[in-house]
């Protein structure tokens, strides 16, 4: 079975994230280890951000990858392949939980109370409860909120990187982002006095 | 009150900032790339499928000869008989 070692692949023959994906397109199997190392980890936590379970992230990351792999031949070069993968990710990621939904109309309730309580693996101890509530109230979003959201907040990018991924306008962004916290803060004044009080 | 609580939400919002990424399984690359090799692949269904199709065009296609072949010898049959009475008519011909 083969490997997972980004360490080693990382340090390999092709540095740039163009070169890598014209190599895929070329049939090197060495190159999508490349790209798979440098990006499976965002996808996956995009993805996490979204589902908040972890098989179906990983069921997201697959089919993002196998897409990555069918359409490397195509990407024109338009923006830059980290955006590219991200959008991909981010269509993947709503079409299944899409899926889901239609799914879940014939089931009962389950879904919408698994989801409640998320802690992410990555997180810091002291911010446990805090992301706990994050997860809670993101969930409410319109899929554009929670979009600029995600990206700004919980994978760090610069607005300018998550108004090309979301191929809007920058002051779209901050709109969609203040509109967001708007949102969340009235979710959030509900959860307040049963908060857990942390000590510092 | 409302300082605190502001504040609570402040941190509730940055509560992701330096944390680490979550890694999917190290087996998640495999299955991957046995989904990519299964997917070149043409099924046998498929190698089937594509057969039938292949032998239902020729069938039509020798039919359609064998249709046209038949008909092209009946109309010369038709265009022979034709000329027979026309010559017929001819010799016939009372005002010559």
């Amino acid at each position: 079975m083969t490997q997972y070692r980004p360490e080693i692949l990382q340090n390999d023959f092709l540095d740039n994230d163009l070169q890598i994906l014209q190599a895929i397109a070329s049939g090197r199997q060495q190159a999508f280890r490349m790209l798979y190392a440098r990006y499976a980890d965002r996808v996956y936590n995009i993805a996490l951000s979204y589902t908040k379970n972890a098989e179906d992230a990983e069921e997201i990351v697959q089919d993002v990858f196998v897409k990555i792999h069918k359409s490397a031949s195509m990407f024109k070069g338009q923006s830059a392949v980290k955006t590219w993968i991200y959008r991909i990710a981010i269509n993947a990621t709503l079409n299944y939980l899409k899926k889901q939904q239609r799914f879940t109309v014939f089931k009962s309730t389950f879904s919408r109370t698994k989801s409640v309580e998320f802690n992410h693996p990555g997180v810091l101890l002291e911010n446990k409860e805090n992301a706990a509530r994050l997860y809670q109230v993101i969930d409410g979003l319109p899929d554009s909120q929670k979009t600029a959201f995600i990206l700004s907040y919980i994978e760090d990018l610069p607005r300018k990187e998550v108004a090309h991924i979301m191929e809007t306008s920058l002051k779209a962004v901050e709109s969609l982002l203040h509109r967001a916290k708007r949102d969340m803060r009235i979710e959030l004044e509900k959860i307040y006095p049963h908060r857990r009080k942390i000590k510092k | 009150m409302n300082e605190e609580k502001e504040q609570w939400m402040e941190d509730v919002f940055q509560s992701m900032k330096g944390s680490r990424r979550a890694q999917p399984r190290p087996t998640l690359l495999a299955k991957i790339e046995n989904q990519i090799a299964a997917a070149k692949m043409i099924p046998l269904q498929k190698w089937r499928y594509a057969v039938a199709a292949a032998a239902l065009l020729l069938f039509v296609n020798v039919a359609a000869l064998l249709i046209y072949q038949n008909t092209g010898e009946a109309r010369s049959e038709v265009a022979a008989a034709d000329a027979y009475s026309e010559s017929l008519i001819s010799s016939f011909q009372i005002y010559e």
